[in-house]
C-alpha cells in the first residue's frame, strides 16, 4: 500500500494506492489520525485502491466518527467498482460520505 | 553494543622484533664461528705447510738420487709387466689379490739400492717429529694413460706401512712441473679414520742435472692442533647456547608476564562467568586487574563488554521468554474458552430440528474474531448467526464473546430480525470504547415453511445451494453492529426448498489470498460447494480448498462457516 498526501490549505487530500489489510493497517491508521486532526476537510481518493479489509474499514469508521464529532468532514472520492462492492456488502455506503 | 576501542597492537610488533633480532644474531654468530674456524685452520695450514715443505726439502737434499732413479724405473717396469687385470689399487688394501699384486715387487726390495734408500728414510723418520716421511713417484699408466702415484720406500712399521707398488689414482701434476719442479706442490689437510688430521706436503727430488727422479712425502699429524681449535669452537658454541637459553628463559618470563598470566586469568574468569553467572551478575571480568595496552588489553575490554552485553541480553530474553510463554498459555486458554462458547452439538441439534447443521471456525491467530451460532428460539424457529468482529486476536475475541452473548440473549426474548440487530447494536455501541465493529447476519428460520427472515449488518451475502445450482443472495446491507448508534436495520427474506443448503461464511474465505496475490473469490466458493456430500463434507471441502489455494502463504483471516440443509419433513 502507498499513501500520497497533498495539503491544500485547510483541506487535505489522501490518495490510497494498492491494498489495505491487517499487515499495513497500522500505518494507514496513523496517517488518517494525523490528517483528521490537522485539517478541517479530508478528501480520500480511492481511485487506485484495490482492496480494503475489515481492519481498514475500521479506520474509515473511526476517522469518520472522530471528524463528525469535531465538526469536520471526510469525503470519499473516486471509489472503484471493487471497493464499492466492499462498501455495499459491509453497509459502509450508509456510514461514509461517498461522492460518486 | 558499544564498539571496543582498538588500542596499539604492541605485542605483535614486540614478538616480531624479538624473532627477527634472534634470527639476525644467530646468523651472525654462526657466520662468525665458521669464519674463525676457517681462519684458524688456514693459519695452521700455512705454518705447518712451510714446516713440512722445509722437512721434505731437507730430506731430499741428502738422498741418493741415482739409487732412487733405479728403484723408480724398476718399479714402473714391474708395474707395466703385470697384466692389467692383476693390478689392484690401494682400495683393495689387505685383500688376497692385493697381496698377490704386491708380490710382483718383492725382487726390488731385495736390491742394494732399495736397502740404501730404506736405511736413509728410516734414519730421517727417527730424527724428525713427523708421522711419516716416504718416497714415491708419479707415473703415467702405460695402458690407460691415467696419472698415478706409487709408493716406493715407506719406512714406517706396522699396519699403515705402504709397501712398494701400492698405488692410487692421483691429481695430475701442474703443467710444466717436471721442467720446473721448484714451483712446488700444494700442501693439503686430510682427515681419515686411520690417521686423524694429517697435513701432507710433497716435494720433488731433483738430481744434479735438475731432473726429477721421485717425490718425498711428509705426513704431519695435526690432531693436537685440531683438537685445540675444535675445543675452542666447542667452548664458544656452548657459551652461545647458554646465552641463547638465558635469552629464551627471559623471553618466556616476559611472555608469561605479558600473555600467559592475563590469559589464564581471563580463561578462569570465563569459567567463573559460566558457573557463577546466576550468582554474581556482570562482575566476573570487571574484577580482573589487567592494564596491558596491547592485544590482551583489547581482549580484556572485549570480554568485559561481552559480559555486560550478555547480562543484558539474558535479562531481556528471560523476561521475553517467560512473558511469551505466559502469553501463549493464556492464548490457549482463551481459545478453549472461545471454542467452548461456540456450539458444537451438531448431531443433537440436527436430529432435534430435522435440520442438518454443521459449522467450523479456524482462527488465523490463536484466538479469532469470527463466530457462528445456532439455537432454538422456539420449537419451530431456529436462530442462525454468522459474524465477524473487526480485528483479530485477544481484543477481537473478547468483543466476539460479548457480541455473541448479547445476540443470543436478545434473540431468545423474541422479536423480528431487524429489531434484534437494532437492539444489540444500541447495546454494543454503548459498550464500545475500542471502536470495534461487528459484521453480522442474523436469521430466524421457520422449520415448517423454510422461510428465513434475516437482517444483514454489513456481512457477506448468504449462499444457497439448490441442487447443482449455487446462488449468492445479494441485497442492500445495513452498517455493521457497534459502528453507529441508532442505526436502522431492514428485514429480508429467503425461502429454502426441500434439500436446499444455506451457507453462511465470513470474508476469510472469499478474500483468502495466494502467493500470486489472487483472492479465492465467489467462483471458487461455488465450485467447492457444488457436487455431492452432506453439509459437513461440503464445509470441509471448502475449507480444504481454501488452505490448498493459499499454499505457503499464511492465512491472514479467520475462516468460519455455518451450513444448514433444510428438509420439509420437519
Amino acid at each position: 500500500m502507498e499513501i500520497k498526501r497533498q495539503e491544500l490549505g485547510d483541506k487535505e487530500i489522501i490518495r490510497l494506492i494498492g491494498e489495505i489489510d491487517g499487515s499495513n493497517v497500522d500505518s494507514f491508521e496513523a496517517v488518517m489520525t494525523e490528517a483528521s486532526q490537522k485539517c478541517s476537510e479530508l478528501e480520500v481518493d480511492l481511485e487506485k485502491l484495490e482492496y480494503v479489509s475489515s481492519a481498514g474499514l475500521r479506520v474509515f469508521l473511526i476517522t469518520e466518527k472522530q471528524m463528525k464529532q469535531d465538526g469536520k468532514k471526510m469525503i470519499i472520492k473516486n471509489v472503484g467498482e471493487e471497493i464499492m462492492d466492499i462498501f455495499t456488502v459491509t453497509g459502509f455506503v450508509k456510514l461514509l460520505n461517498i461522492e460518486r | 553494543m558499544e564498539t571496543v576501542e582498538t588500542r596499539k597492537r604492541g605485542m605483535g610488533i614486540r614478538t616480531k622484533t624479538i624473532i627477527m633480532f634472534s634470527a639476525v644474531v644467530l646468523s651472525i654468530t654462526i657466520i662468525t664461528i665458521l669464519a674463525v674456524r676457517r681462519y684458524l685452520i688456514y693459519g695452521m695450514e700455512t705454518d705447518f705447510g712451510t714446516t713440512t715443505e722445509q722437512i721434505a726439502a731437507g730430506v731430499s737434499a741428502n738422498i741418493d738420487t741415482s739409487a732412487l732413479k733405479r728403484v723408480e724405473s724398476q718399479a714402473v717396469e714391474v708395474y707395466s709387466s703385470i697384466p692389467e687385470d692383476k693390478r689392484f689399487e690401494s682400495s683393495y688394501w689387505g685383500t688376497d689379490e692385493w697381496y698377490e699384486y704386491l708380490s710382483y715387487f718383492d725382487p726390488i726390495t731385495k736390491t742394494e739400492d732399495y736397502r740404501i734408500l730404506m736405511d736413509y728414510m728410516k734414519r730421517s723418520l727417527d730424527a724428525l717429529d713427523v708421522e711419516d716421511v716416504y718416497l714415491g713417484t708419479y707415473f703415467k699408466d702405460p695402458d690407460t694413460g691415467e696419472m698415478k702415484y706409487m709408493y716406493l720406500v715407506d719406512p714406517v712399521e706396522g699396519e699403515y706401512k705402504c709397501p712398494i707398488g701400492v698405488f692410487e689414482m692421483y691429481i695430475e701434476l701442474p703443467d710444466g712441473f717436471l721442467a720446473h719442479p721448484e714451483i712446488g706442490l700444494d700442501t693439503y689437510v686430510t682427515r681419515t679414520d686411520e690417521y686423524g688430521w694429517l697435513m701432507t706436503a710433497t716435494t720433488a727430488v731433483v738430481d744434479r742435472n735438475g731432473e726429477v727422479c721421485g717425490f718425498i712425502g711428509v705426513d704431519m699429524s695435526m690432531n693436537a692442533i685440531m683438537a685445540r681449535i675444535n675445543s675452542f669452537i666447542r667452548t664458544i658454541v656452548i657459551l652461545i647456547i647458554m646465552i641463547a637459553a638465558l635469552f629464551g628463559v627471559a623471553y618466556v618470563m616476559v611472555i608469561n608476564r605479558m600473555l600467559i598470566r592475563p590469559i589464564n586469568e581471563l580463561s578462569k574468569a570465563a569459567a567463573d562467568f559460566v558457573n557463577d553467572s546466576e550468582k554474581q551478575e556482570g562482575s566476573v571480568f570487571a574484577r580482573l586487574d589487567i592494564r596491558s595496552k596491547d592485544e590482551i588489553g583489547n581482549l580484556f575490554s572485549s570480554m568485559k563488554q561481552m559480559e555486560d552485553d550478555i547480562g543484558e541480553y539474558i535479562s531481556n530474553i528471560t523476561g521475553l521468554t517467560s512473558e511469551k510463554e505466559k502469553l501463549n498459555a493464556e492464548m490457549k486458554i482463551a481459545w478453549s474458552i472461545q471454542s467452548s462458547i461456540l456450539p458444537s452439538d451438531f448431531e443433537e441439534f440436527s436430529q432435534k430440528n430435522h435440520l442438518e447443521t454443521f459449522a467450523l471456525m479456524t482462527p488465523a491467530k490463536q484466538v479469532g474474531g469470527d463466530f457462528y451460532d445456532y439455537f432454538n428460539i422456539d420449537d419451530t424457529h431456529v436462530g442462525l448467526v454468522i459474524a465477524d468482529v473487526s480485528g483479530k486476536g485477544i481484543p477481537a475475541s473478547l468483543f466476539m464473546a460479548v457480541s455473541k452473548t448479547a445476540l443470543q440473549l436478545r434473540a431468545l426474548s423474541g422479536g423480528d430480525a431487524k429489531t434484534v440487530l437494532s437492539d444489540v447494536n444500541t447495546w454494543l455501541c454503548d459498550n464500545n470504547d475500542s471502536e470495534q465493529f461487528v459484521t453480522a447476519l442474523f436469521g430466524i428460520l421457520d422449520l415448517k415453511t423454510g422461510v428465513m427472515q434475516y437482517s444483514n449488518a454489513g456481512h457477506e451475502y448468504p449462499v444457497i445451494i439448490s441442487g447443482d445450482h449455487v446462488s449468492l443472495i445479494q441485497g442492500d446491507n445495513d452498517p455493521p453492529l457497534a459502528a453507529i448508534p441508532f442505526c436502522a436495520f431492514e428485514n429480508k427474506e429467503i425461502t429454502l426448498s426441500d434439500g436446499d443448503i444455506l451457507v453462511l461464511y465470513t470474508d476469510g474465505i472469499p478474500e483468502a489470498k495466494n502467493a500470486a496475490g489472487e483472492r479465492f473469490g465467489m467462483e471458487r466458493i461455488s465450485a467447492s460447494l457444488k457436487g455431492y456430500g452432506n453439509v459437513e463434507a461440503r464445509a470441509r471441502r471448502l475449507q480444504d480448498d481454501v488452505v490448498k489455494f493459499t499454499g505457503d502463504v499464511d492465512i491472514f483471516d479467520d475462516i468460519t462457516l455455518l451450513c444448514v440443509r433444510f428438509s420439509e419433513k420437519a
